[in-house]
């Protein structure tokens, strides 16, 4: 076919509605695999830095949180956090732990979790809160906690209710029952 | 009967009559009207601001529209997969809509003179007996014709792609469209209203060929954007999605959004009100840009055609080329004359600047890619990950140079180009080392001195950073020799640009600057945390750098004293 022809206004429509059905079908195609895309929802975790590594250990030890452990920054804090979640198993005692010290960081951090997390990583950000919050009492942790943060078991319950409606609007049903399930055993 | 028998004999349908009818009710003449339309509805295709943009020739077998449809196309695709799963239908709506409207209207802007006012219409038209009201329906119509085009490239992606989300039905693909036709129609005219009232004219022909590039912009953006997205720790889009600033739900794009996530439900509970509300709205946007647009028409003089600036600025005194600073980094007057010939021409020649600085944009990319993904850490104490993006920054300084050297013998002007052969520069590889100079100091230490600020904020250590700043300068240096060696081959300016040889020729040496670069940032990195070593990398570079400009010169000396330019 010549130049001139393509050129023609016919060819051009034809040209651009090849354009148009070729993106429809792409949209479809993504419509269609929705699995895909949300396979790869899931938080990333950076391993723990080593020079936190023997803070590490000997909160495991000992079972109870150094006070250096108060004058790192948040990002390292958080970062014991994400240690925790990249455990084979679930460790118990160290959610009690950084929850008595930083509460109100952690709340933040498992509603993240929640929101962007895998179906496993939200699994396991709700049995953080239960190890942190239902398992040691909310009074016990504001108790132990020596830095001034204060907050109160309705912060968590406001964010498992935040996060029950967000399940609700996106359709998240089983994810909803999970929720659910924390919120009452909070509540007990 | 009668009609449809009176019709035939007239060869043309009953329905067309009927349009007829109508056209005349308002006071337009059909036929013109008609011709007119079919006129513009064909020019659309070959928009001049983006055909300049875009590099369509008037014999290339895409036209402008067809790389513009496709741009529209590749961003609502690119942005519909990058948000699919990710948000929830309401961020997802209001995301599309907003990017849609803001295509709609840079392109209304960009295309003011094709597809809104365009006084060359009165040379072409103006004899014929063509009244203002038919003229001005046949311009209305079209740009209607735009709007709804646009729109349709823009958001016919999101509205299927939007159906998939776990919390949206099938409703969601109506809506949307409803959506984006009503937030376009708004936008579309109250930017009319804005240039036709309030700005009494056109807008600027910089202002056009800036937003020319909004689409490549933002193409740009949604793929390194979205790699952001992909590499960010911390989740922010989603993080943002899920808790939206409070001042979005008093935007008219939030309330778009929500009519168009409130048809989950189905037709009964949808916010139809909403819709119903913007369509008044719309139509009072449009009803004064008609008016406006009327006026402005009937104002259509002969002579005033000339809105194009015609006027450049005045030229320097003789004997002050340059300035300061330009005396400052030059030394004989050929090299003067070359930076001040290059600087005056990347202020004037929008063309050259929009051939030169997008190839700056990647250094830019990955700046915001380190600092968003917290990769552009300090290489001396960092390993891994965290530092790529740092040394990213500082080699790919090099990637730009052989693309904007080369594009300096392009000119539109070209067949100006005897003046400069029969000016009386007598050395001439001073006069193309003016030239390095030029992109050296002008355009490449700017981003070098922001990236050692970027630097030395993020590592709280200026020292490092200018250190690192210095194998930047290093790097910039050793590759302008590098292309004034190899591809520096002609004066500059002289050359017509043909289609695919503002990068072509170049790209081999294009690529073994990329490959170069690469082999230094990796030598770089592994040396950057011993000291010895690291001092040794820099010495060999500032000695390679010797090495080049040694070659360079001989080259260029050589080459214009013996063949003369080609």
């Amino acid at each position: 076919m010549k130049n001139s022809e393509i050129r023609k206004l016919k060819m051009q429509l034809v040209l651009v509605g090849g354009l148009f059905v070729f993106c429809i079908a792409t949209a479809i195609v993504i419509v269609n695999n929705r699995p895909f895309f949300e396979k790869y929802l899931l938080e990333k975790y950076k391993p723990l830095p080593t020079n936190l590594i023997p803070l590490a250990q000997k909160m495991e030890k000992t079972g109870e949180v150094p006070e250096v452990f108060g004058r790192l920054t948040e990002k390292q804090q958080g970062a014991f956090y994400e240690h925790w979640m990249t455990l084979a198993e679930v460790e118990k005692d160290t959610p009690k732990m950084l929850v008595s010290v930083a509460p109100s960081l952690h709340i933040a951090r498992v509603e993240q979790t929640l929101v962007c997390g895998s179906q496993e990583q939200r699994t396991r950000a709700l049995r953080f809160v239960e190890l942190g919050f239902v398992e040691l009492g909310f009074e016990s942790a504001l108790v132990q906690s020596g830095s001034g943060v204060s907050t109160n078991n309705s912060e968590v319950l406001s964010m498992l209710g935040r996060i029950d409606g967000w399940a609700t609007r996106r359709r998240l049903s089983s994810f909803r029952t999970e929720v659910d399930e924390t919120i009452v055993a909070l509540k007990q | 009967m009668r009609d449809s028998v009176a019709s035939r004999k007239a060869g043309r349908p009953p329905e067309v009559r009927l349009v007829d009818r109508m056209l005349h009710g308002l006071g337009v003449s059909a036929r013109p009207y008609r011709a007119l339309l079919q006129a513009y509805l064909i020019m659309d295709f070959r928009n001049q601001q983006y055909g300049r943009v875009t590099y369509s020739n008037p014999k290339d077998i895409f036209t402008p529209l067809f790389w513009v449809t496709g741009q529209n196309l590749l961003i609502s695709v690119f942005l519909s997969a990058l948000l699919f799963a990710r948000v929830d239908a309401f961020f997802f709506a209001l995301m599309a809509l907003g990017a849609s409207a803001l295509v709609i209207v840079t392109s209304i802007i960009v295309e003011f003179n094709e597809v809104v006012l365009d006084p060359s219409d009165l040379e072409i038209i103006g004899h014929q007996p063509v009244p203002v009201r038919t003229y001005s329906a046949a311009r209305v119509t079209n740009l209607l014709v735009y709007v709804f085009y646009i729109t349709l490239s823009t958001s016919i992606v999101p509205a299927i792609v939007g159906m998939g989300l776990r919390d949206a039905s099938w409703w969601f693909f109506p809506t949307f469209l409803l959506a984006a036709f009503a937030c376009n129609l708004f936008a579309s005219g109250a930017i009319i209203v804005l240039y036709a009232w309030m700005f009494g004219g056109r807008p600027g022909e910089s202002l056009q060929e800036i937003l020319a590039w909004t689409q490549a912009a933002l193409m740009f953006l949604t793929f390194y954007g979205g790699q952001a997205v992909l590499r960010d720790t911390n989740d922010r889009l989603e993080m943002l999605a899920y808790h939206l600033p409070e001042w979005v739900a008093y935007t008219p794009l939030a309330w778009m959004a929500d009519f168009v996530i409130s048809s989950e439900g189905g037709f009964a509970v949808t916010k139809w009100w909403i819709f119903a509300a913007s369509v008044p709205a719309a139509i009072g946007v449009w009803g004064i840009a008609l008016w406006r647009l009327s006026l402005a028409y009937s104002r259509l003089q002969p002579g005033r055609t000339a809105w194009q600036r015609t006027t450049v600025r005045p030229l320097s005194q003789p004997g002050t080329l340059g300035g300061a600073f330009a005396k400052l980094v030059t030394r004989l007057h050929e090299e003067r004359t070359a930076y001040w010939l290059c600087s005056t021409m990347l202020r004037r020649d929008q063309n050259l600047r929009m051939r030169s600085w997008p190839s700056l944009g990647i250094v830019v990319a990955f700046v915001a890619l380190g600092l968003f993904s917290d990769q552009l850490d300090d290489p001396t104490v960092t390993t891994g990950r965290a530092a790529i993006m740092s040394l990213a920054c500082i080699y790919l300084l090099s990637i730009p140079i052989p693309t904007i050297i080369h594009n300096l013998r392009f000119s539109r002007e070209h067949a100006a180009s005897w003046i400069l052969y029969a000016s009386p520069i007598e050395n001439r590889a001073a006069f193309c080392e003016g030239l390095r100079k030029a992109i050296t100091y002008r355009i490449l230490l700017p981003v070098l001195v922001v990236l050692f600020a970027v630097f030395a904020f993020r590592w709280q250590n200026p020292l490092v950073a200018l250190l690192h700043a210095f194998v930047g300068w290093l790097v910039i240096q050793g590759t302008g020799y590098g292309c004034a060696a190899a591809i520096m081959r002609k004066l500059p300016f002289t050359s017509p640009l043909g289609r695919g040889e503002s990068l072509g020729p170049i790209a081999p040496f294009a690529a073994a600057v990329s490959s170069v670069a690469g082999l230094l940032a990796t030598i770089h990195y592994y040396s950057a945390r011993i000291p010895a070593a690291f001092a040794a990398y820099i010495a060999s570079l500032f000695v390679l750098v010797l090495i080049l400009r040694w070659l360079a010169r001989r080259i260029t000396d050589r080459r214009y004293a013996v063949r003369g330019p080609a």
